[in-house]
């Protein structure tokens, strides 16, 4: 069963095209990496999917209803973002409190020890804490929600490394006892990668990829070599990325389609495999030769 | 995993709890506004004093009509205040535009209620004061009969401020320019109305409608007719409006 159905959705604010014309469906019980930069319309499309802004055309079905003003949706649905305001005279306790009598699946148990874990105090309140702290009290809520569709918009903004990698920790433990639909937005890839089933890329307000994780990986190949030779072997190819390493010597990462390895390897060409999410950020590159192409200009 | 199924009137009921937690500042403003009020009252609003030769007597005048004032006042921003609360801190939980509203609502009849009747009990505290402090005479009888119309009509305007608020609070949600360009139209035609002599008054005709009504029930009717056009307005704005942006 698809939990999140979209049709053309476009969403326009004044003559820019935030999300433009995007189709997508997303299995129910996966975690789906909504992955994109800088103003690519992932936080635009994912308030649409929770009913907060309406589209300017086409549509969101999620559970086969649409989102905008839906109580049911609402009950199922959780969006966890940096931009959450939650009430100042309430202490984290009784903001916990609030949120159990909201949502049916909510594990009050798992709240409090994750609180307890990342040394919340149940009596501080929200505006005073740090911005990973409150980044990391939102994410208490959203995995204590337990909600059949947990969105989390950029959850790990101010977080320290030691626990953003224990949030994912905590995200995929709660996932496998109870399976859900999760869509994470970020931008780092490189550290939700092992944790998702599929990946939905996004540039511009459209779509740029929607594959499993597998697929993902092997996607595109990195080859370094001779300038020419790699430039006959690839002539036919779909070429994501090039940088000059030295005179003659360049690295292209190619769609792998049909690439002939062997001849590959015998004329001492390089083959790499790339990393998620260098691809990622290659195919939304607006030039071919990244940052360099700025400087071969000036 | 399976759905939750869930009812308007039980999430209503959830909201209502939330909300009052969360607004629970707003009451903790009525206080100090009352006593405040009640500070100033105390000197008296209006105060006479003539005497000739060897006599002199001097009228004070106590009434609780600041702190009435005050407290329409007060409930006006509770409107205010609960309109942008309800669109921060609702839509974190479980909520649609219907119930978000139909909890507001439920919050400020309550607070209304806490407001009218506080206001009212003020006024009486005013008179224990005087009574206990003042060596002259003062009247200071109030029948329960006229306490309870103090109540009731104090509750019912505290109503209508706060549903003016809220009115006000949610459409400037919508769009910023109302909330500067409603009370500028309001008091702009209060002024202008004010100088046309014999023309028609329209606003000045629209409170006259509701101060002058000397029937409670009647008077009753047209708080709570407007009141619930003012509601049933927001309800159809707020119903197609984007939240969180």
């Amino acid at each position: 069963m698809q939990s999140v159905e979209c049709n053309n959705l476009t969403k326009r604010y004044g003559s820019v095209y935030a999300v433009n014309d995007l189709s997508f469906s997303i299995a129910e019980n996966s975690i789906t990496g909504l992955i994109g930069r800088n103003g690519a319309g992932k936080t635009t499309l994912l308030k649409m999917l929770a009913g907060f802004s309406l589209p300017t055309s086409g549509t969101v079905n999620i559970f086969g209803q649409n989102p905008f003003n839906n109580l049911l949706v609402s009950a199922n649905l959780i969006f966890i973002d940096d931009e959450m305001v939650l009430p100042e005279n309430m202490n984290l306790g009784e903001i916990l409190k609030a949120a159990a009598t909201f949502y049916e699946n909510w594990q009050a148990g798992l709240a409090s020890g994750l609180l307890d874990y990342f040394s919340l105090d149940l009596c501080s309140y929200y505006p005073q804490l740090s911005k990973g702290m409150k980044s990391t009290f939102n994410m208490i809520l959203g995995i204590a929600a337990r909600c059949p569709i947990t969105i989390f918009d950029e959850p790990t903004v101010g977080m320290d490394a030691a626990v953003r990698k224990d949030f994912y920790r905590a995200l995929l433990k709660d996932y496998l006892q109870q399976p859900r639909t999760i869509i994470l937005s970020s931008h780092l890839l490189g550290e939700i990668e092992d944790l998702l089933d599929n990946i939905l890329l996004i540039d511009a307000g459209e779509k740029r990829l929607h594959l499993p994780m597998d697929e993902l990986r092997s996607y595109a190949v990195g080859l370094s070599g001779n300038f020419k030779l790699l430039n006959e072997l690839v002539k036919k190819e779909d070429i994501i990325f090039q940088q000059q390493l030295g005179k003659d010597k360049i690295y292209l990462v190619v769609r792998n389609r049909n690439i002939d390895f062997s001849a590959a390897k015998l004329k001492g060409l390089e083959i790499s495999p790339v990393a998620a999410n260098d691809l990622c950020v290659y195919l939304t590159a607006k030039h071919k030769g990244g940052i360099d192409d700025v400087f071969k200009h000036n | 995993m399976s759905l939750s199924t869930i009812n308007l009137f039980t999430n209503v009921k959830r909201q209502l709890n939330y909300k009052l937690k969360a607004n629970a500042g707003i009451l903790f403003s009525l206080v100090a506004v009352q006593l405040l009020a009640a500070l100033l009252s105390y000197n008296g609003t209006v105060s006479i004093g003539w005497g000739s030769g060897t006599s002199f007597i001097s009228l004070r005048l106590v009434s609780g009509d600041i702190i009435i004032i005050f407290s329409l006042i007060w409930a006006f921003t509770a409107g205010l205040i609960v309109a942008a609360n309800s669109q921060r801190y609702d839509f974190v939980f479980v909520t649609n535009r219907l119930s978000s509203n139909l909890s507001s609502v439920a919050v400020l009849f309550i607070l209304s209620v806490g407001g009218g009747v506080s206001a009212t009990l003020c006024g009486i505290l005013l008179r224990v004061y005087l009574l206990l402090n003042n060596n002259s005479i003062s009247s200071t009888y109030l029948s329960p009969y006229i306490l309870l119309i103090g109540i009731c009509s104090a509750v019912l305007y505290s109503l209508l401020f706060s549903a003016i608020g809220y009115f006000l609070g949610i459409l400037s949600q919508r769009n910023k320019a109302y909330a500067v360009l409603l009370p500028a139209l309001f008091f702009g035609l209060l002024f202008v109305e004010a100088r046309s002599v014999g023309s028609t008054r329209h606003i000045l005709s629209v409170i006259y409608f509701f101060i002058k009504e000397s029937s409670l029930l009647i008077f009753a009717l047209k708080i709570l007719l407007a009141v619930a056009l003012l509601y049933s307005a927001v309800i159809l704005i707020a119903n197609r409006m984007e939240v969180r942006q």
